[in-house]
């Protein structure tokens, strides 16, 4: 049970960033890992808010809006020249690598050193202990990540946008020759990204400290949950951040603490190697 | 003197590892974002054979680079079949598996303090120069030459199609391999170099931000390796040591030079990318206009 438990803590954290790596790279047929950086600069950006002297609803809904904005500018100045050209798939990667590197000299350079550990800010010290109150915990983990859920399914099921997108992500050539909206779904999806990744490290510093190295490790765990569940689709990548936040609590019983994110690479890399589409979905797309 | 040092002993670390990535880059298509962890490899056996076995650097060195040159040529050949983009992302989970193995195998690599007190290479400014200046230029002449011959011929036909290679006979996964274990074994020379100048093996100095930092110096030039690599790896070395010289603090100016070449891989990506083709997106906007 306590496994069980634990387990629903850790899917509160990897779903959405699993959610999130699904939401920007799926329709762009292409390893976009920009949504991390985007998460972890809107975080950074949320706690000098709160030491400016904002108070919590604020910062939450300005850290959101940030999210999307900023993950909409590096889609429409990085991403979309780049899914023009020859081999989008590799340009797009190069250049998302180079955008994680570059907000992770930026964060040290503008926040101070790395080795500063940048803890929670004593205003969301509520909303932290709600978190991590006994059962508290779990459930609002569980509320978090059914919500995500929730949100993404009604999203693909019942709007025209969400059908555009699981259009796209299923065949981007087919939708650009039907002539739905492929450019616009890309720009919905990589705002909807950053703020689900946002939403996602929120949790990750109410729970632990974060210093601007982290970008590779965050991107790392939402690569991995997506790749997991398989990230061509969104609700497969939560179910993928699920089963790793379930793998992540069942190693922690069995593994020393040190040894948790050499487990969780070993995983990723284990799927990559044994199964790349994914333990959820069947086949790769060709088109 | 002891500046001119640094940066050309540098110089001559990025160089290996940079110059040995850039064929597998460009001819096996196999982006590797784990540089630093062979570099790692290479400067913790070399440090710890001196400092436990009492072995000479050199010998170390050797050991080191034979270590790296098994890692990469295994890992090469065991995803030989994985495609280029998942291979950068398997490459970049097992630099972070690599950074993580060395913070908890304390009883070998000293854990996150790393193993201090080594002996110097050379005992002279001059004699470190010397040494760098030789390193820089077997490089540079090498993988010229490397390039030139009958190597350099089938390295060009896999990068030209790989699979048209292998259809006419050719060992692809072979050549992968070989390409793998080059960036591997000079990686680990850089790392044993790296260990040897700064007379201490640390984690920090091996994280995934050196790794994506070589990536973005294979991807700049892709025409000509030789003369513009070595002018890569003089800035990579000579920035950090130049901001320091002004009286940026240590971290900083590594990370000015980190965010700089962030930045370069940005351009990179542009430039790999530069012929529009008739692909989906570009296809439906040039109809619509």
């Amino acid at each position: 049970m306590a496994i069980f438990l634990e387990g629903a803590v850790a899917a509160g954290l990897y779903v959405p960033l699993a959610l999130a790596f699904s939401f920007s790279a799926a329709p762009q047929a292409a390893f976009n890992v920009t949504s991390s950086s985007v998460a972890l600069i809107a975080v950074y950006i949320c706690m000098a808010l709160l030491r400016l002297g904002s108070s919590t609803l604020m910062t939450l809904v300005l850290g959101a809006l940030f999210a999307f904005l900023l993950a909409i500018s590096l889609h429409l100045v990085v991403i979309r020249p780049l899914l023009r050209r020859s081999n989008p798939e590799r340009s797009a990667l190069l250049a998302s690598l180079g955008v994680m590197a570059l907000t992770e000299a930026g964060l040290a350079i503008g926040f101070g050193s790395e080795l500063v550990t940048l803890r929670m800010s004593g205003e969301l010290n509520s909303l932290a202990q709600l978190l991590n109150r006994g059962s508290a915990s779990w459930i609002s983990a569980c509320l978090i990540t059914l919500t995500l859920v929730g949100f993404t399914a009604a999203f693909m099921r019942w709007t025209s946008w969400g059908r555009f997108f699981r259009a796209t992500c299923d065949n981007r050539g087919a939708a650009v020759f039907y002539r739905l909206p492929v450019e616009q779904v890309d720009v919905l999806s990589a705002g909807t990204a950053g703020v689900i990744a946002w939403v996602g490290v929120m949790i990750l510093v109410l729970t632990q400290a974060i210093t601007p190295s982290m970008v590779l490790n965050i991107t790392l765990w939402s690569v991995t949950g997506a790749i997991l569940g398989g990230m061509r689709n969104p609700l497969s990548a939560c179910a993928g951040g699920a089963t790793l936040g379930f793998l992540n609590s069942i190693g922690a019983h069995v593994l020393p603490h040190q040894m948790l994110d050499l487990f969780v690479g070993a995983v990723f890399v284990a799927v990559l190697v044994l199964r790349p589409h994914g333990l959820f979905l069947r086949g790769e797309r060709t088109a | 003197m002891v500046i001119l040092e640094d940066i050309a002993v540098l110089t001559a670390v990025f160089m290996l590892a940079a110059c040995f990535l850039w064929p597998q880059v460009h001819f096996a298509r196999q982006i590797s974002i784990m540089q630093a962890a062979f570099m790692a490899i290479g400067g913790y056996t070399s440090a710890f054979a001196v400092s436990n076995w009492h072995w000479s650097w050199f010998a170390g060195a050797a050991l080191a680079i034979c270590f790296g040159a098994v890692a990469g040529g295994f890992t090469a050949a065991a995803t030989a079949r994985v495609v280029e983009n998942r291979y950068a992302l398997l490459t970049l989970g097992i630099q972070l598996i690599a950074f993580n193995a060395i913070l908890i195998s304390g009883p070998v690599t000293g854990g996150p303090q790393g193993i201090y007190f080594l002996p110097p290479i050379v005992k002279t400014v001059v004699g470190g120069i010397g040494l760098a200046a030789v390193v820089v230029t077997v490089v540079a002449v090498g993988l010229y030459f490397l390039l030139k011959g009958t190597f350099g011929r089938n390295c060009r036909a896999i990068g030209d199609d790989g699979l048209l290679y292998e259809m006419t006979g050719g060992a692809l996964v072979l050549m992968k391999m070989i390409l793998g274990a080059l960036a591997g074994a000079g990686a680990a020379a850089g790392g044993a170099l790296l260990v040897g100048h700064t007379q201490v093996a640390e984690p920090w100095t091996f994280t995934g931000r050196e790794s994506i930092a070589l990536v973005a110096m294979a991807f700049l030039f892709p025409g000509r390796p030789h003369l513009s690599l070595t002018l890569a790896c003089l800035a990579f070395a000579g920035i950090p040591v130049g901001l320091r010289q002004l009286g940026m603090g240590g971290l900083n100016a590594a990370h000015v030079r980190n965010g700089l070449f962030a930045a370069l891989l940005i351009l990179a990506a542009f430039r790999t990318s530069h012929l529009p083709t008739a692909l989906p997106g570009a296809l439906a906007s040039r109809e619509e206009a």
